[in-house]
This record gives structure tokens, sequence and C-alpha cells, in this order.
């Protein structure tokens, strides 16, 4: 079994390394960005293998076997791939970050000791990630997945983090209680890191020090790395992509087109919120070419990496359709009617709380959260820069996805009070380390005077 | 042209010293982070320690449920049982009422998920009605009702059959039931 499990965690590395040599993203050049970006890579490879495993109906047994022609595939591209131009070499790294990033290290250690000694057991993460990891390795051989899921609270939630468990349980042979979020954890710990890289290229070392040292001591960073939460993952694809994206208007390459694509695909793969931000930030991107009279990007080679999540988007709709899944705030499912149909019956009552706890949360100078009212306080004060043509989108996006989270509360069949304690705080934090490059990027036009 | 440059050149100035102030504003919520940051330090190496205790241990303590329960209830259950955690809040005060709710239902989230799939339907019942709606439902599979009732009253299910029972700390008897209501 200690074999297994060694190969369950080094099968995400492996693979994510050698998606980053197809892109040219060498840890030479980038190590910070390297191991950011190489372990949720990895994870995301590893999860679309065992899917395809699933629906094949491979026994759990040899899954094992599964990430070898993936890998394969991987390593054959990317020596065929030596002509693509490598991205951009950074900075060697400062002993401020250093320090700082060897800090986030020795906190996650202790929050992963932590995370030993309490068994999976409570809350959205076992009874939804958990339970959803354990109907796909018990119910699904059996063909009794779809009448499972009625067991989940939320029956439509993607599957990137329930594979990544149910890998772990079929290393360990069965149900496992504590070792199953190990992979989820460890893209928590790729979370300060992707902050630091995404922030010292527009700020510098010693903010992105600063950057992952406000993660790594916010209490959501102790959720993220202490529990099989999907809300890290979401956090960790959206500052990825959006790094990717900056990067692209910066230095167009490869490597930034694929993980952008890459980073939007593994958040949309995490958990529903993540469409609601894309779609915010596809609706911007459409405005700028609508109002800005921006030009459309040619359709050629260099947008074919858009095709991943989009394709991810259909294949997890498909799976849903197929097994008549819905969401029970938006679907049939939902108490008491739908979120649009609560909304006009409870907004009276509802929107002044829910404003209130809007601004609590964005004003509130001891969490981080106070990050996301920055795109709220550019946009009035600093709109050349914000609204620049590489911002634009994400600003209107971070803007927007604020706005539209807090609205779903006035639609939501829960008790307010209960809905904004239990997950407010926890969702908005999604946001939070993309705000946190966002103000760096910002600050960085502003710096340079606009452009 | 002249005009136009130095207006243009003014107003990049004015435009750089907004974001400057801007984000010095951003910056005023450091010092108090960073003090609530040196507060919360602490807590994740303090904590550490409870996870080197081997997760067998960490799995009882964790979910309060020792090794011959779980062994009791997968015994008696297959795959289509049923486990009913029962506590009567009926006659409770409704001010005490909402923290017991919460109580059972964490504690059926415990038996859930810890028994998966064996068995997968597991519930919360706080009033002998519910407990009644629960059973009514079974259709020739076996349920068990979790007794979590301290003061130790006679079976809440007429044919139910007492097959474990625990005393110390938290009183607790399983009763074994087939079939239909009672």
């Amino acid at each position: 079994m200690t074999l297994q499990l060694a190969w369950a965690l080094l099968a995400p590395l492996a693979l994510g390394a050698a998606f980053l040599r197809i892109c040219r993203v060498r840890l030479r050049d980038d190590p910070l960005s390297w191991f950011a970006w190489a372990w949720p890579c990895g994870c995301f490879l590893l999860a679309a293998s065992l899917w395809i495993a699933v629906v094949l109906s491979v026994p759990a047994s040899a899954w094992f076997v599964m990430p070898m022609p993936a890998l394969a595939a991987l390593w054959f591209a990317a020596r065929r791939a030596v002509d693509v131009e490598a991205s951009p070499a950074a900075p060697r790294i400062t002993w401020p970050l250093r320090i700082a990033l060897a800090f986030v290290v020795v906190l996650f250690c202790a929050h992963f000791a932590k995370a030993s000694g309490l068994p999976c057991l409570l809350g959205d993460e076992a009874n939804l990630w958990a339970t959803k990891a354990k109907s796909l390795l018990l119910d699904w051989p059996r063909g009794e997945f779809a009448a499972a899921q009625q067991f989940t609270p939320h029956p439509d939630y993607p599957l990137l983090n329930p594979l990544l468990q149910a890998w772990i349980y079929a290393a360990c042979d069965g149900v496992v209680h504590f070792e199953s979020r190990w992979l989820v954890m460890l893209c928590g710990l790729c979370v300060p890191l992707a902050v630091a890289a995404g922030v010292r290229r527009c700020a510098g070392d010693g903010w992105a020090a600063a950057a992952a040292l406000a993660i790594a001591l916010e209490p959501e960073w102790l959720h993220m790395t202490t529990a099989a939460y999907a809300d890290g993952m979401v956090g960790l694809g959206l500052v990825i992509g959006l790094d990717a994206w900056l990067r692209e208007h910066d230095t167009p390459r490869r490597a930034h087109r694929a993980m952008a694509a890459m980073g939007c695909a593994f958040a949309l793969w995490s958990k529903n919120e993540a469409l609601l931000y894309l779609a915010i930030a596809c609706a911007a991107f459409a405005a700028a070419v609508v109002i800005r009279r921006r030009a459309l990007p040619r359709v050629d080679a260099r947008v074919a990496w858009i095709a991943l999540p989009l394709a991810l988007f259909a294949c997890q709709f498909a799976w849903n359709r197929w097994f008549g899944l819905s969401n029970d705030l938006f679907g049939k499912g939902g108490k008491g009617g739908s979120v649009p149909e609560l909304f006009m019956a409870q907004f009276a009552d509802r929107m002044i709380p829910v404003l209130d706890a809007m601004a609590s949360a964005l004003c509130d100078p001891k969490r981080l959260h106070f990050a996301l009212a920055l795109p709220f306080l550019a946009l009035l004060f600093l709109r050349r820069a914000a609204l620049s043509r590489a911002l634009f989108a994400p600003t209107l996006m971070l803007v927007g996805a604020v706005v539209v989270l807090h609205l779903i509360y006035v639609g939501s069949y829960l008790v307010l009070s209960f809905h904004l304690a239990t997950s407010q705080l926890r969702v908005l934090f999604q946001l939070v380390p993309a705000a946190l490059v966002w103000t760096a990027a910002t600050a960085r036009v502003v710096r340079e005077g606009g452009r | 042209m002249a005009i136009h440059t130095k207006h243009a050149s003014e107003s990049a100035t004015a435009a750089t010293r907004r974001g400057q102030r801007l984000l010095l504003l951003a910056c005023v919520p450091l010092p108090f982070l960073a003090f609530s940051w040196a507060l919360r330090l602490p807590e994740p190496f303090a904590s550490a320690m409870e996870g080197l205790r081997g997760h067998e241990v960490s799995l009882r303590s964790g979910s309060g449920i020792p090794r011959e329960e779980e062994a009791s209830l997968r015994a008696r259950l297959d795959e289509r049982g049923l486990v009913i955690v029962y506590f009567p809040l009926d006659a409770i005060a409704p001010d005490v009422r909402m923290p017991l709710v919460e109580m059972l239902e964490s504690r059926t989230q415990i038996y859930r998920n810890l028994l998966y799939p064996t068995p997968r339907d597991v519930r919360m019942a706080i009033g002998s009605a519910e407990l009644d709606a629960a059973l009514l439902g079974l259709d020739g599979r076996v349920a068990v009702v979790v007794d979590l009732r301290q003061d130790g009253g006679p079976s809440p299910i007429a044919t139910g059959e007492l097959v474990y029972e625990r005393g110390e700390g938290v009183r607790m008897r399983h009763w074994l039931v087939r079939g239909g209501p009672r």
C-alpha cells in the first residue's frame, strides 16, 4: 500500500511536469511558477484519465495504470515541441521571498499534521465531496451511481475533487478518512505559491512575499489545507488563469495561453461558482469588443486552447444530463422555488441584510477579503488603469462576481443567517488570490502611468 | 500641440498620484492584518500534535463511535439498510432546541459518512412522528434506530430488538427493526 500511495502522489506531479514540458515552462527558468502550476495541471490530467476509466468501467484495482498512457503521450508530445518558444525566464528569487515561501511550507506541514487528527466525517467536505468520491468508487461498478447521488447535497457539482479523492481510495484499497484529502490539500499549498508567482512579476519579490504570507495566515487557507473542500481549487484555477492571461498580454507564448486555459478549466471542474465567474469574464470581454471596439482575436491555432475549458464544460454538462442531476438552487429540485423565483419573493426582506453582510466582509481590516473591495475602488478612482486592455475583463469579473455571489443569497432557499455564516467568507475567498494578483497588476499600470 | 501634450502629461501625473493614494489606502489594513496574524500563528502549531496520535485513535475520538458499535451496525445492515438517529425534542423548550438539532445533525452526518455504503441511507428523527415516517418507507429493509434518549425508557418501536447498548458517557441503544412501521 505504501508503494501505491507513493505512486498516487507522484503521478500528478509527473503528469504536470510533462504538461509543462510541452508548454516549455522550465523549472530552471521560473521555479516558483513551475511548482505552483505543475501540481494543478497534473491533478487535472490525472482526474481526466480517471474519468475515462470510470466511464469505461475499468475496475478500481487497475486505476493505477490509467495515468501511464497519458504520461507516455505527454512525454512523446514534449519531445516534438522543442521548437516552441520557451516561457521567459524569471529573475532569481531573492532571500526575503525564499524565507516567506519556506515559512508557508512549514505552516502547511503544521496544517497537514493537524488534518491527520481530523477524520473526514463532517460538513460539505464529507457530505458532498467525499460521498461523491465513494460513490464513484463503490456505486459506479454496480450501476447505482445516479441513485446514490440523492445522498449528496449538490448532485450536479463537478468531479475534479471527487475523482482525486477516489484515486486515493483506490490506492488504499478502500475508503479512508484521512489520506483522501492529500491531493486536494496540496492544491491548497499551491495557492500562495501561485499568488507569489503572479505578484512578483508585477510588483517585485517583497510584495510577493507579503502576498504569500497574507494568504497563508488567513483562516480560510487553514480550511483549504486541512480539509478537502473545493473552494481553494477554484481560487487556484482563477489565479493561475489570471496570471497567465496577464503574461500573455505582456509576452505572447504558448505556455501562457495553455496555462490560462488550464487555469479556467481547473476552476470550472472544481466547483460551480467558477462557471459564474467565467461567464462574467466572457461577458466583460464581449463588452470590451462591442463598447471599446477592440478587435476580436484572430481565430487560429493560438486560440485553440480555449477548447479545453469549453470541452470540459460540455463533458460535465453531458454527464449531469446523462444522470438527470440538477442544481439544488437553480434546478427543479429547488426547495420552495428556484433562485430567480425566490429572488423576487425575498428581495424586500433580504436585500438590505445581504448588502450589509457584503460591506462587512469587504471592509473588515482583519481579513484579506478587503482585497475584493479594491476593484470597486479602482472603478471609481482609477478607471483608466482598471479598464486598461489587459485588466478590463478581470476587473469586471471580480466586481461582477462579488455582486452576483451576494445576489444568490437573496434568492436562496436556506435561512439567510445560516447560509451567510456557513459559506460567505469561504466562497468569497475563492476570488481573493486572483484579487491580489489583480492589485499588483493594477499598481504596475498606475506606476507606469496607465496604458 | 504643445498645450495638448502638456494637458496629457498633467492628467497622466494626476492619475498616477491618484493611483498612489489608492495604493496607500489599500495598505491601511496591513497593520491590523499583521496583528491578527500574530495572534493566529500559534494555533496550527499547537493543534498539529493532535495529528500524531494515529489514525485509528483519531477516527474513534473524532467520530465518537467505538469500533464495536461500527462493527455491530455493519454486521446487521446491508447497503439497502437504514440508520435512524433518534432523539425526541418534542418536550424541549424552543430556545435550547436549535443547538440540540445541530448536534443531532452532526451525529447523523458522522454515522452516514463513517458507514457509507453500509448503509447509504442515514436519517435523523427528532420526534416520534418523524421516526414513524422514516420507518413507513422501510419496505422490507432492515433498520437500526440509534436511540440517544438518556432516560432509558422502553423501545420507541414495539417490534424493536435491542442489539447494542453502551452505558458509559452518553447512553446509547440500538434497536433493530425489520419490515414495516411499529
